[in-house]
């Protein structure tokens, strides 16, 4: 007999059917029965934000994230930033700016500076809030610097500004 | 065959809790010929922060033969809110026994940091901590002998 619950999330803004034991981490929904390999496991302990991903426009650890929890939310995961295969105003500046290394952050930065960037509503955020917005997501590789340059840069640009929500 | 690496840090310490700030770091790096600059510029960045980190949070504790505090939650790394702008120069200075002139940059970032804070620290508080982390417990430590 089994334990498994069936869940419906909307991912990316597909609805999407899983059967899975309640307490599965998203983390786990999202990469082994979604096949979204995107969001990483850095820690596994809510530290380092490689897991992040929009819940309900909120940048959450989803290590740390039951699936039952997740029922009925809009997640977005890094899969879900580009539209086909244009990338977004941010996945565009990282690349030009060199904010990725290793990357293994970089979905996780990402995700919370699309949260911050819409919060921000076509301001660009100075460099401190920027820093302090992107705190919950750890990076050895690159020492921030590009990171940050390339968040500020996307606000920047006027493709953010046209995008709105991005 | 040397690289070479300067680096100044800007700190501040407060006093009653022993916690240091790094406000901005500098520095300037002969690597030969930078053959791709933001890839360069990166590493250096990478480095810097590792040893801002290894000078003010990072403190391997054994116990038994094993590494006490294995997880970020106990072996704390540098986040973005405890990291600086960090300003990167370039001496240029091309290396005949190097590949299109160029030396090596891989380690060499993280070996300037940590005495530049230590000695920040020292100029900003007149104590000069002889161990790294310099963690506020060290500092206070300090400040509070040989007043």
């Amino acid at each position: 007999m089994s334990t498994d619950v069936t869940l419906t999330l909307v991912v990316n803004g597909r609805r999407r059917r899983v059967r899975v034991p309640p307490m599965k981490r998203l983390l786990d929904v999202l990469r082994q029965d979604l096949g979204l390999t995107g969001a990483k496991e850095g820690c596994g302990e809510g530290e380092c934000g490689a897991c992040s991903v929009l819940v309900d426009g909120l940048s959450v650890c989803s290590c740390l994230v039951p699936a039952v929890q997740a029922e009925g939310a809009k997640i977005v995961t890094i899969e879900g930033l580009a539209r086909g295969r244009r990338l977004s105003a941010l996945q565009q500046a990282f690349i030009d700016l060199g904010g990725a290394q290793c990357g293994i952050c970089t979905p996780g930065m990402l995700i919370t500076a699309s949260e911050l960037l819409r919060r921000c509503r076509g301001r660009v955020p100075s460099d401190p809030e920027v820093r302090e917005a992107l705190a919950g997501n750890l990076c050895r590789c690159t020492g921030y610097q590009k990171i940050v340059d390339a968040v500020r840069a996307a606000a920047r640009s006027a493709a953010t500004r046209r995008e709105g929500r991005r | 065959m040397f690289s070479y690496a300067a680096c100044a840090v800007e700190v501040e310490c407060d006093l009653d809790t022993g916690e240091t700030r790094v406000l901005k770091v500098t520095t300037a790096h002969d690597i030969g010929t930078v053959i791709h600059p933001v890839l360069a510029a990166g590493q250096i960045e990478g480095g810097i922060v590792q040893g801002l980190g290894w000078a003010l949070l990072e403190d391997v504790r054994w116990k038994d033969g094993r590494v006490w505090n294995h997880q970020l939650t106990n072996y704390i790394i540098p986040t973005s809110s405890d990291t600086p702008p960090i300003d990167v120069e370039m001496v240029e200075v091309a290396f005949d026994g190097g590949p299109f002139g160029a030396k090596g940059v891989g380690e060499l970032p993280m070996d300037v940091p940590a005495p530049a804070v230590v000695a920040a620290i020292a100029h900003a508080t007149g104590r000069r901590v002889s161990e790294i982390p310099v963690s506020p417990e060290r500092l206070l430590q300090a400040l509070s002998e040989r007043a």
